[in-house]
């Protein structure tokens, strides 16, 4: 399945402390001959590779933004330039969902959109609007859009970044999102920060090792409890099932399936390297999505999984649930894809120091 | 389309109002219960009867001609054993739950004594419960007891319908909460919970507007009022314990020491049960 990551829209409402998108060009969306166009080259896609589908996620920004209109203006695309192949687009979305309305909703479930990914924050004035980052009105607000999702049978999940002020509570932080959510359980990454960390909110690997490991054996007893909380259910999946991660930045396959598509039509390979402007791909205007999905810049992701096993990670024993972590991030500290990402100091540490003495599971995925 | 259970006092008029409509009659009388029985018989569907009394349990003279009549008795104390003996059998053969106050000590051991002379029974809370240790001590003896014993609320209500999936509000047990039970006075005046029509927060008035009370948004409101428990951010909002809890203790101040420390008990203990009904055989079917 090829993955498309569409971010029609940069500009957001929300000033989340720890986003790196709105730093970026705000105003700018994409105008609706780019959009269609957008369908044609889909529509080639598919009719090209008649075994593939695609992962069509509308990202940002905040898509909610875009307004409803624009969501119309999609569909009839869609009918129209992809009406043989519209089935095999399976479209997702993620909205901070505080100016989610009935109107938008209803077009999303034309979309055929079951589940809207989210974020959420209850330490305050992390995520927020304005200057000040007032979280009372944003948690309000997204409260409101829960209630709306709930109303018209959407589910909704939430990612959690792990952030400095998370360290002190990772059980609280733990609780708070499963009671918010009994049936959708969070999903929680480590803060990427690049550059100077002026509001010390960055983590060490050891640090969010430790944030896992907190709430790692409350989650291992009582997993009837709390289903599919990640990395926890991923990681024990793959070590009981002896199956490779296929988490995007853990898979090492993302080379040859994954499109970044910016307002102006701009490629690349995924969301982190538009937001940083690395990889370019080519302008959808030129090319089709046989020749961006095969950009030669492409090679140098696939050649890091040869590299890594013969380098740095050869002797590794968590290489198949990691696989390096995400070249994206290594390439953002290190200049290099050839290196392993930070985020392998936390992949070791918490599989050392608590999943295998937890679990009593002992990991050994070397690279062959 | 009506589906909620009403909970009124015993009014003739009121009721001719509310035929066909399952009720739950709130009395203090035990006197008039097969009269209640009697006037309900054809044009209500009789939930239940639930008698609020003053006296001991062991002071409560219970007849055979309650039979089948389904029963609720609230007392606030067991009383005497030596008193309730001889009305053991007779009470075993009724339709009936006996709840008692956490308020006195000695009901623990009621309850327990109830439990295993297979009466079926319950705990009411009162207002700030403060032997929660007797509490958890009662939950345990009511959910991880092997030997045969009658179920005791909120306990059992808790183990046999607690799902990891969904908000558990064992309310139920005391016709509380508002997605089945809606409390109704003689004047017709709706309220979401009997403290709530005891203290006259009401909704809504008149027998008419059961009918569209799924649109009323203070009905809405009390639906998503979990929302306004988790946007506090207080205590109860980062318990594990929150979702068979549902911040009913939210006033008590030493919360750590208290609910808390019950609660995640009783999670724990729902979970057992889940296990246990999971892992149940099922016989063959005939």
């Amino acid at each position: 399945m090829a993955v498309v990551i569409f971010k029609a829209i940069e500009k957001c409402n929300s000033n989340c402390i720890y986003c790196d998108v709105i730093k970026k060009r705000q105003d700018e969306v994409m105008n609706y001959e780019l959009l269609k166009l957008i369908f044609i080259r889909m529509n080639e896609y598919l009719k090209d590779n008649p075994d593939e589908n695609i992962s069509f996620t509308w990202h940002g920004g905040e898509v909610c933004l875009l307004g409803p209109d624009y969501f119309k203006v999609a569909i009839e695309l869609q009918d129209e330039y992809c009406s043989e192949t519209k089935t095999r687009i399976d479209h997702q979305v993620q909205s901070n969902l505080t100016i989610i309305t009935q109107e938008i909703i209803d077009l999303f479930k034309k979309l055929g959109i079951k589940q809207v990914g989210s974020s959420f924050e209850p330490i305050h004035h992390i995520r927020g609007f304005g200057a000040n980052r007032d979280s009372h009105l944003y948690n309000q607000k997204f409260i409101e859009g829960i209630k709306l999702l709930n109303k018209n049978h959407l589910t909704w999940g939430v990612i959690y970044v792990v952030h400095k002020l998370s360290l002190k509570m990772p059980l609280e932080i733990f609780y708070y999102l499963t009671n918010l959510n009994i049936r959708s359980h969070p999903n929680f990454n480590q803060v990427k920060l690049y550059g100077k960390d002026k509001n010390n909110l960055a983590v060490t690997g050891e640090e969010f090792a430790d944030f896992l490991g907190a709430i790692f054996p409350v989650w291992f007893k009582n997993q009837d409890r709390y289903p599919n909380v990640q990395p926890f259910s991923r990681l024990l999946k793959n070590v009981k099932e002896n199956s490779l991660s296929t988490v995007c930045e853990s898979s090492g396959i993302c080379s040859f399936r994954w499109i970044y598509i910016g307002p102006d039509g701009e490629t690349s390979q995924c969301g982190r390297a538009g937001d940083y402007s690395i990889l370019s791909y080519g302008n959808l205007r030129n090319n089709t999505f046989e020749d961006i999905m095969h950009s030669p810049q492409r090679n140098q992701l696939a050649e890091r999984q040869t590299v890594l096993p013969e380098s740095e990670c050869e002797n590794c024993r968590f290489w198949g649930i990691c696989h390096g972590g995400c070249p994206l991030d290594a390439y953002m500290t290190y200049s290099d894809f050839m290196k392993a990402a930070p985020s392998c100091d936390a992949t070791k540490i918490f599989m050392e120091k608590y999943f295998e003495p937890v679990t009593g599971l002992t990991v050994d995925f070397k690279p062959r | 389309m009506m589906d909620h259970i009403l909970v009124c006092p015993f009014n003739e008029k009121l009721l001719s109002r509310l035929k066909q409509r399952a009720v739950v009659i709130n009395t203090k009388d035990f006197n008039i219960i097969r009269y209640i029985n009697k006037e309900l018989d054809n044009s209500n569907k009789l939930h239940a009867i639930r008698v609020q009394t003053d006296k001991p349990l062991s002071e409560i003279h219970f007849h055979e001609e309650w039979g089948k009549i389904p029963l609720a008795v609230y007392s606030p104390e067991f009383g005497e054993f030596k008193n309730l003996l001889h009305q053991l059998n007779l009470i075993r053969k009724l339709n009936i739950r006996i709840f008692l106050s956490s308020q006195h000590e000695f009901n623990f051991t009621g309850l327990r004594i109830l439990s295993s002379l297979q009466i079926a029974c319950g705990l009411y809370f009162n207002e700030e419960p403060h032997n929660w240790d007797s509490i958890n001590d009662l939950m345990h003896y009511a959910i991880y007891t092997k030997t045969t014993h009658a179920p005791i609320e909120p306990f059992h209500w808790v183990a046999i319908n607690y799902q990891p999936s969904e908000y558990t509000d064992y309310s139920f047990v005391y016709f509380n909460n508002p997605t089945q039970y809606l409390h109704l006075n003689d004047q017709e005046q709706i309220a979401l919970t009997a403290e709530d029509l005891a203290k006259g927060n009401f909704i809504d008035q008149g027998i008419k507007s059961l009918d569209s009370i799924h649109k009323n948004k203070k009905y809405i409101h009390a639906e998503n009022v979990r929302y306004e428990i988790m946007l506090q951010m207080n205590d109860c909002s980062f318990c594990q314990a929150f979702r068979i809890c549902l911040a009913k203790f939210s006033s008590l101040k030493n919360k750590n020491q208290t609910c808390k420390i019950f609660f995640s008990d009783f999670l724990n203990a729902a979970d057992f049960a889940l296990s246990k009904r999971n892992k149940g055989n099922q016989l063959w079917q005939l």
